[in-house]
């Protein structure tokens, strides 16, 4: 008898963008796993091609409508790179104030809206408002202050136009910076809580060797830039990121696929930040992981959501220190330019971004090349499911396996514009 | 209960910004909430199944595949009242950048190994069906948004006016990054709502939003022309969110 099966899952949803993940199973083992991004590839790196160096960041920003600001900052300091810019030290803590604030933002969505309703057993966030209340109005809140951040800093929350090469074209007054300080400062017990709530999810287990890979510096949890570090010894300067990061394309998706050069695929955003720069997290968030019982390295893929509100509780901790600390000079970008090419990778939400540029001597790009945490993590991803599959198939029923699954592609918060910038969950099984 | 306004939301070829700014709405989500039942929210829900009709559906993204373009009629068959939102789904926006360039190229540079992808050029949504109401802007203003849907509720049609940018510009008192800044401002030609949101922030107008009603491209031209300009640049300039907008590419 032919004991093959379908497993068919089709559009994830409470994942940004249009996913699928196509599962093949015979007699209970995994032949393969295809997950399937099938939004319509956008070309952006095609289309920059020709546009001005200082358009860059503007036009990037429109690959994704949650992370902007990830692409923003990466795009900045990409193009700073190639031309030769340096900026100064004020610049470069608002660029890191507004990338912690896309970072609460796009985590508080994640948790509250993405992930908390699985664990409670609803289809979505208003459906669960009803009953939680509380709940739903403290992640409100935070979201909100999260998106004043953005919006106080960036000049807007989706598409902020104020950052630029350089430095920046307009600057918050000193009243609006003490309000958002203030409110920040009772933020802080909703971020407790939230970390709270999150240890308290009946997380599903994946643990399988795996490697993880962040942004690391000696003296701070980085963000903004520093070394390319991983959990099986990498150590890796920014520019040279394309001597180690392979990219590939399988016929089944719109998106690449990225495997670490003569390893396999690897791991990035939060759990993989959180595993490689504990010791560089401030005293609350330390507190507040080991009172949620996490412990370094955190392998099970599914904590990544406590992971993020890990992050929530310190990068709000971070901003009211810039807060506290800045003393700001209004002074407005000025700076010569050559052609040239750079690189830069930041840590958006959901991992590391790679952003690349060649400029011309007219100033206009020539090459862009543009890789997104959601890329990183595809195959990774691929490769947990074929882990996790054979586990549930034994124990529970076809419904269990893709609500498993989706589970677990949600875990990554896979960011699905993002990955076809130039990312379906199909489960076939043979029975 | 049962009798609320029925609500979908719908992503075609888009970043999800002007969905994100409906997120964003916090309280006021949840207030229109009491009137609405969002029935199809692929970011926000999991309840999408097979496509039920709907009062309301905002679509949001430029149109970019043959897939997307019998998803969209299978929308508008199932819809009331359809609703563009955003540059992308009002004009092809962003999007619609890639038109310019052959289908082979784009993926050559994209992707290594050519594989065929049903691609289309980028469109708005009016290319392909008729749309009942548009929302301006990369990304849409959230304001508009709730009187859109205030209007709707109350069985109105929604109107937004369409002076230019600059109008709001000069009621805020800005300085002015066209004549005094000599900058690149897109202001004098694109329709107003955002409350001269960029050039408040020091960054000129770059057209998200579209024409305004007396939008006079030609007549900028020349401003920026005699400012040093190339035709060239301004042709690039005028193509960014507007590169299917007759007014806009045929100076
Ligand atoms: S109009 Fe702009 S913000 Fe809206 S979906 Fe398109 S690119 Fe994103
Ligand atoms: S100023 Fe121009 S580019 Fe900026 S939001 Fe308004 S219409 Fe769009």
């Amino acid at each position: 008898m032919n004991n093959k099966r379908e497993i068919n899952i089709r559009y994830i949803s409470r994942v940004e963008g249009q996913d699928s993940v196509l599962i093949n199973v015979r007699d209970n083992t995994v032949e393969s796993v295809l997950l399937n991004i099938f939004e319509p590839p956008r070309f952006f790196e095609r289309f920059l091609i020709g546009r001005r160096f200082d358009e860059v960041h503007y036009v990037t920003s429109r690959i994704c409508g949650i992370c902007p600001i990830a692409h923003v900052v990466a795009a900045l300091r990409a193009v700073e790179n190639a031309i030769g810019v340096e900026v100064d030290e004020q610049t470069k803590t608002l660029r890191k104030l507004l990338a912690m604030s896309g970072i609460i933002q796009s985590h508080v969505l994640h948790v509250f809206f993405l992930a908390a309703p699985d664990y409670l057993g609803y289809p979505d966030a208003i459906a669960m408002a009803n009953d939680y209340p509380e709940v739903v109005k403290k992640a409100f809140k935070l979201k909100k202050l999260a998106n004043e951040i953005s919006a106080t800093i960036g000049g807007r929350a989706v598409h902020p136009v104020s950052a630029s090469i350089g430095g920046f074209l307009s600057f918050p007054t000193e009243e609006k910076l003490m309000k958002l300080k203030n409110e920040l400062i009772e933020a802080r017990k909703d971020a407790e809580e939230t970390v709270k709530l999150v240890a308290r999810f009946s997380f599903s287990e994946l643990i399988r060797k795996q490697e993880f890979v962040a942004l690391s510096k000696p003296n701070e949890y980085a963000i903004y830039d520093g070394n390319l570090v991983s959990s099986e010894g990498l150590k890796v300067q920014e520019k040279d990121y394309r001597q180690y990061v392979e990219e590939h394309y399988f016929s089944h998706s719109n998106a690449k696929f990225s495997n670490l050069r003569n390893r396999s695929s690897f791991m990035v955003g939060p759990l993989a930040r959180v595993n490689l720069n504990y010791n560089l997290l401030n005293d609350e968030a330390k507190r507040v992981a080991e009172e949620a019982g996490f412990r370094v390295p955190e392998n099970n893929v599914f904590k990544a959501t406590l992971a993020r509100t890990i992050e929530v509780v310190h990068f709000i901790e971070e901003s009211i220190k810039i807060i506290s600390e800045i003393k700001i000079k209004e002074v407005k970008p000025t700076y010569s330019w050559k052609p040239g090419s750079g690189i830069a990778l930041t840590e958006a939400p959901r991992g590391l971004l790679y952003h690349s540029y060649k400029i011309g001597k007219s100033g206009s790009v020539e090459e862009a090349d543009i890789v997104t945490p959601t890329a990183h993590n595809a195959y990774n991803i691929e490769n947990d499911i074929k882990t996790i599959v054979p586990k549930t198939l034994i124990l529970k029923n076809e419904g269990e396996t893709k609500k498993v699954c989706e589970m677990l592609v949600r875990a990554y918060d896979p960011c699905i514009s993002c990955s076809v910038h130039f990312l379906n969950l199909n489960v076939e099984k043979d029975s | 209960m049962d009798n609320k306004v029925k609500v979908g939301i719908f992503k075609l070829t888009s970043c999800a910004g002007c969905q994100m700014v409906i997120v964003h709405l916090e309280d006021s989500l949840l207030e229109i909430n009491k009137y609405v039942s969002f029935e199809y929210f692929k970011m926000a829900t999991s309840k999408n199944e097979e496509m039920q009709p709907v009062d309301i559906a905002l679509v949001e993204g430029a149109v970019t595949t043959s897939e997307e373009v019998e998803e969209l009629k299978e929308i508008r068959k199932n819809s009331k009242v359809l609703v563009a939102i955003g540059s992308c789904a009002t004009t092809g926006g962003i999007p619609a950048m890639k038109n310019d360039t052959s289908q082979v190229e784009l993926e050559k540079y994209v992707y290594k190994n050519l594989i065929p992808l049903t691609s289309v050029k980028a469109y708005g949504l009016n290319e392909y069906v008729p749309v009942d109401a548009y929302l301006y802007g990369c990304p849409i203003e959230g304001d508009e948004f709730l009187q859109l849907m205030a209007n709707l509720l109350a069985g109105i049609s929604p109107r937004f006016p369409a002076p230019s940018v600059c109008k709001e510009c000069k009621i805020r008192g800005n300085y002015c990054l066209l004549v005094q800044g000599k900058k690149a401002c897109l202001g004098p030609i694109t329709r107003a709502g955002c409350n001269a949101l960029c050039p408040s922030n020091g960054y000129p107008c770059t057209g998200c939003r579209g024409p305004s009603l007396d939008s006079n491209p030609r007549s900028l031209r020349e401003i920026l022309l005699d400012k040093g300009y190339s035709q060239e640049e301004i042709k690039k300039l005028f193509k960014l969110f507007n590169s299917q907008v007759s007014e806009f590419v045929e100076v």
